[in-house]
């Protein structure tokens, strides 16, 4: 059960911090201005393109022996999913604001708003609501990912039923215990995440009302 | 293995390339049909087969694909045969694959009219007939980029099955730095190179192809 709380820490807080972060950096994102915007969209295909395991790696590999320090495997697995769930978030967050009508964007500076005031008060009030069942849906593909992390040595779930399942067979060869420990693993990810899939389909269905 | 200069390291990665690359196709594929059977199964409400396709759907969107692949892997042979690490992925990746296209699919089905459906009944269209002319073309043209953006998902998916031992990329770029820790760097950018290789030309060849099933749409 440690192993499931590691999980479930890992992708709360990727999930907060990628939140926070890619509301930023999607606002970033609709600005005209191209050296904002050129490397931003660089980096969101280089997150989309490549698989969160390999940027696993190339952190943790990489970051070891550039600057030659002892990764702590937990915090690597936590950068690397914020990042990737960043620039997910990001994108949803730039296609809701694109898809939003100009006269809002007219009508706030009318008003006098700064720049700020206008994203905090008037845009982004608008489309939380809307986005929401895809952060939802996003926080159900972000612990799946997470299983990944037990390749770079983090006790989560998976790495301690396979510690379970090698105690038990220099015990006792014959036992049916990979398959049931599998199958339990396959049933406690049902559990956490099928009500997560459901939830997003029911604020879906809500939003889709307003 | 024999690592003496770069021209090894790229070998062993175009290899590596080659089977991900063939795990890929071979498993599109087979989604894409179980995709097309499941979503059609559905699309006519067939009573039993109806729940069971929706328990799988929802129960391979649910559980990591890490987890699925140690199952049939290491938790099937206690009461099955033991398959190997190519065939297992082909599997895993499918079954994954076909859940996903499936709801793909559907959704692509679920936008269709239902004047349509009965239009097809009134000017005598068989069931198979409607499906094939009617159906399929139309939901196939809505969901393609959902279909696209699923085998690009499941070409990156292959990595996974590196902990199956499959000899993919990532495996070999592991296999590597066990053996040789000051090959790093070199590894970790043909790793990079050799995904860019594959799935950039893929991102290219999905947009023609759906410009191409869209014509409809696109008017040209």
């Amino acid at each position: 059960m440690d192993g499931y709380a590691i999980t479930i820490k890992i992708s709360i807080i990727a999930l907060i911090l990628s939140i926070f972060l890619g509301f930023i950096i999607g606002v970033m994102m609709t600005s005209k201005n191209k050296l904002i915007n050129v490397p931003l969209k660089i980096l969101l295909e280089a997150f989309r393109l490549i698989h969160p395991l390999i940027w696993l790696f190339v952190f943790f590999f990489g970051v070891s022996y550039i600057f030659n320090i002892q990764t702590d495997n937990i915090v690597i697995s936590i950068v690397v999913f914020t990042l990737w769930g960043t620039f997910e978030i990001a994108d949803l967050v730039r296609s809701y604001l694109q898809s939003l009508p100009k006269s809002q964007y007219e009508s706030s500076e009318a008003l006098g708003l700064t720049k700020i005031q206008m994203y905090i008060y008037v845009l982004l009030p608008q489309i939380i609501i809307r986005i929401t069942p895809s952060i939802v849906n996003l926080a159900t593909r972000l612990i799946k990912t997470t299983t990944l992390v037990f390749l770079i040595g983090v006790p989560e779930v998976l790495k301690v039923s396979q510690n379970i399942i090698q105690v038990v067979y220099n015990s006792n060869p014959n036992s049916y215990i990979s398959l049931t420990m599998y199958l339990f693993l396959l049933v406690i990810y049902f559990i956490t995440c099928y009500p997560l899939s459901l939830l997003s389909k029911y604020l879906e269905k809500k939003v889709s009302v307003l | 293995m024999e690592i003496n200069n770069t021209f090894d390291l790229v070998g062993i990665f175009a290899k590596a390339s080659l089977i991900t690359i063939e795990v890929a196709f071979i498993s599109i594929i087979i989604a894409f049909i179980i995709g097309l059977t499941c979503s059609t199964a559905l699309f006519y409400k067939i009573p039993v087969v109806k729940t069971i396709i929706y328990i799988y759907v929802e129960f391979f969107r649910n559980t990591p694909s890490l987890i699925q692949a140690y199952f049939i892997f290491y938790g099937l042979p206690k009461i099955f045969v033991q398959l190997d690490s190519f065939a297992c992925s082909v599997i895993v990746l499918s079954l994954l694959g076909g859940a996903y296209m499936c709801e793909a699919i559907y959704s692509g089905m679920k936008a269709i009219s239902k004047n349509e459906k009965e239009l097809a009944m009134a000017i005598g269209l068989s069931r198979f007939d409607t499906i094939r002319y009617l159906i399929l073309p139309q939901s196939i043209s809505i969901s393609i980029a959902a279909i696209n953006n699923n085998s690009i998902f499941l070409t990156k998916e292959v990595s996974t099955m590196k902990i199956i031992l499959l000899p993919e990329i990532v495996y070999q770029a592991f296999d590597i730095i066990s053996l040789r820790a000051d090959l790093i760097v070199p590894v970790i950018i043909l790793m990079t190179i050799s995904y860019l290789v594959i799935l950039i030309p893929m991102t290219h060849v999905f947009s023609m192809l759906e410009r191409k099933v869209r014509f409809a749409e696109f008017g040209h």
